[in-house]
């Protein structure tokens, strides 16, 4: 049971970090 | 200049709250789905795993066919497609690159094993991972043509690793799989919750190119297909 809790909090967690990071780019562009 | 399309202010929303809770939905299934009676509860990886492959595919897929349609016309919107597609695609071949592992722990007793299918589908992510670092170390329209025929080379390897477990033998991925109804609504829901979630997150990395291209018509040309901290 662990190594899938880890494989489905490992998915959430890369795509939050995408998320983030591509909503900070787009910010980034529209701010200059 | 070009300016984001109203359209993409609509649909973005929409897409994003349908495909969020239809992954929500899909993991709740997963938690409920019956537990393989072989393998345990750890089988339970399989409902973001596959999704998450065949979502890499299509968009890799989605790449190779913009990238085509790049070089026939020129026209940096394709570009743009191809990029976006490639990225978020990217992040779903890295999902299934950590899950394969935890999967292969339980079932195989190793976290990595050379068979074909594990072995393409590396080369596939070197390769795509080699797009982005191209990419980002060049300039404007050489960006474009280098990136649009590294997109259309590198699909050669998709139809490869789809039938890697057919072409070589010692393949430890299985031809068919039997599976409960239950398990096989769980894997397909799962499969459309991905799909949508795959289409959100394009249409949302479209929006950096679109700005991208904005900012180079305004007066920065270096910074065109150049999104972020890569514009040169």
């Amino acid at each position: 049971m662990t190594y899938a809790v880890i494989a489905y909090l490992i998915t959430i967690a890369l795509w939050f970090l995408w998320g983030v990071a591509t909503l900070r780019r787009e910010r980034s562009l529209r701010d200059d | 200049m070009p300016t984001i399309p109203r359209w993409f202010d609509r649909l973005g929303p929409i897409l994003w709250a349908a495909s969020l809770a239809l992954v929500a939905y899909s993991f709740w299934l997963a938690m409920r789905a019956p537990i393989e009676v072989q393998m345990g509860p750890v089988q339970k990886i399989v409902y973001v795993h596959v999704p998450s492959a065949i979502a890499t595919l299509i968009g890799f897929g989605i790449t190779f066919a913009a990238s085509i349609a790049y070089l026939a016309t020129k026209e940096w919107r394709w570009d743009a497609l191809a990029a976006s597609s490639c990225e978020v695609a990217m992040v779903s071949a890295t999902v299934v690159m950590i899950t394969g592992p935890l999967w292969a722990r339980s079932a195989w007793n190793t976290w990595w094993t050379w068979e074909p299918r594990l072995t393409t589908f590396l080369i596939l992510w070197i390769l795509y991972a080699g797009y982005h670092v191209v990419r980002a170390s060049l300039r404007s329209h050489a960006r474009r043509t280098v990136s649009a025929v590294m997109g259309i080379v590198f699909f050669v390897n998709l139809p490869i690793v789809w039938k890697s477990i057919e072409w070589w033998r010692g393949s430890l991925h299985p031809k068919n799989v039997t599976m409960t109804p239950e398990m096989r609504g769980t894997l397909l829901v799962g499969m459309a919750a991905w799909m949508l979630f795959y289409a959100a997150a394009t249409l949302q990395r479209l929006r950096i190119e679109w700005r991208a291209e904005a900012r180079a018509e305004a007066g920065n040309p270096d910074s065109a297909g150049a999104p972020g901290g890569a514009r040169a």
